[in-house]
């Protein structure tokens, strides 16, 4: 199992060394270099991801002025110079790092993402365990969001929860949630003691030996090259 | 495979997890509801406590790792709290409210338990998030709660004291709310399958 991905997950973190004492300009090498890594390895993958990322740096921008203004004018963290300048100053560090760290996990999800949930976690080094807990949760989640459609409807049918805020709800939400964990169990329960008490049903979706992915494979060099790339800067620069 | 039982456990909280989560994140409400899976993984597998530790964390880290796929790219970066979570629901709630699950508790003795449990998983995940808060993204915990943060900045607080403060009035109605749900849920929990899950010991 473990013969092609040796180095999965730990040559992420080697990514993450800039944004501890790094130089601003270390860490935007970085930045730039990840995306552009993630979309030389997989393109189509990140275009979802990205979209997450701008929705939630585009939530994390105007709250995050919003405290380094509180900041700035607070008497223990004021600076010399002027409010706008101190909030900026300030803005920019935070959102350098959480940029960083992002695009690493957009490096990751692109690297990993193999067109489909089964085969990406089949592609990672992972114990079988973990990934037939993986690939039943990722089919349980939309087993959940039915469910729970459903129950909800038919709860509103009944005028039993109210499509709005109402202190009823507070008590028919968890009943809501208990009927749609119930149902999906007891769906679970027949299929255990029927086709998933079969091995031959598991190894075909989750195969505990795996052949050599050359895709796979590939990523990982460009990845590792970039990782060790990236370190023997890092060396460089505190060196000199 | 004979733990099979345990591993669609810890998928079907993991399931859990995401599915409030989701739903919370994009209705903007000022709670986070994601982790009363880990709690429901602690009170449902069997074993020891130190079994359920494992378990219940591996339930968290994978449910934030989906999460940050799925929903929040920032999520992942709090697994601490989400490992801190799994060992509190294990070595301090498992077992100590098997009375409430079975709906034997008086409803004195139910909302007490729920109190201390709930306050005390708040007060453990707001110590554990203060340093993310404040080093990583400069203090914005989320929508509402940013505002109490920039408040008490604003009136002389340090930043870590600022973070803890806002992370005690916030989190402890996230977390008992979320052990409400865990409740609830491990009370619906079909007996048929808690057979199948002692079987697989």
């Amino acid at each position: 199992m473990l013969r092609h991905r040796i180095l999965f997950p730990v040559v992420y973190p080697f990514f993450l060394l800039p944004t501890f004492g790094s130089s601003v300009g270390t860490k935007l090498a970085v930045l730039v270099a990840c995306p552009c890594l993630a979309l030389a390895i997989n393109f189509r993958a990140i275009g979802r991801i990205v979209v997450l990322l701008l929705m939630a740096l585009s939530t994390l921008v105007p709250l995050l002025l919003l405290v380094q203004t509180a900041v700035c004018s607070s008497p223990v963290y004021a600076m010399p110079g002027s409010l706008a300048h101190c909030v900026a100053q300030r803005s920019l560090t935070v959102l350098l790092n959480v940029c960083l760290l992002s695009s690493v996990f957009l490096l990751a999800t692109a690297n990993e993402w193999r067109g489909s949930l089964v085969t990406t976690i089949n592609g990672m080094c992972l114990p079988r365990n973990i990934r037939v807990m993986a690939i039943v949760s990722g089919a349980m989640i939309g087993g959940f969001r039915r469910s729970m459609f459903r129950v909800y409807h038919a709860f509103t049918a009944r005028g039993e929860a109210m499509p709005s805020v109402h202190w009823r709800n507070l008590i028919v939400l968890p009943t809501m949630l208990g009927a749609v964990w119930a149902a999906e169990l007891n769906g679970v329960v027949k299929r255990v003691k029927g086709q998933w008490s079969s091995d031959t049903f598991w190894a075909r979706y989750v195969p505990a030996d795996r052949p050599i992915d050359s895709a796979c494979t590939k990523s990982d060099v460009l990845v590792l090259s970039a990782g060790g790339l990236l370190i023997g800067v890092l060396l460089v620069s505190f060196r000199f | 495979m004979k733990n099979l039982p345990t591993i669609i456990l810890a998928a079907a909280c993991i399931a859990l997890n995401v599915a409030i989560g989701t739903l919370v994140y994009l209705l903007k409400l000022p709670l986070y509801l994601d982790s009363a899976g880990i709690m429901l993984a602690a009170l449902l597998v069997p074993g020891s406590r130190i079994n359920a530790s494992i378990f219940s964390a591996i339930v968290g880290v994978v449910s934030f790792v989906t999460f940050g796929v799925l929903v929040s790219p920032f999520q992942p970066w709090f697994i601490g709290t989400a490992i801190a979570g799994a060992l509190y629901a294990s070595l301090v709630v498992r077992g100590r409210v098997t009375d409430l699950i079975d709906g034997t508790a008086t409803t004195a003795r139910f909302l007490g338990r729920l109190l201390i449990f709930g306050i005390g998983w708040g007060i453990v995940a707001a110590v554990v998030s203060a340093p993310i808060v404040v080093y990583l993204f400069g203090g914005v915990t989320g929508a509402g709660t940013t505002l109490i943060f920039a408040f008490l900045v604003k009136t002389g607080h340090q930043l870590v004291s600022a973070a803890l403060l806002t992370g005690f009035s916030a989190e402890p109605v996230d977390k008992t709310l979320s052990l409400l749900l865990a409740i609830a849920v491990a009370r619906f929990t079909p007996q048929a399958f808690r057979q199948l899950l002692a079987d697989s010991r």
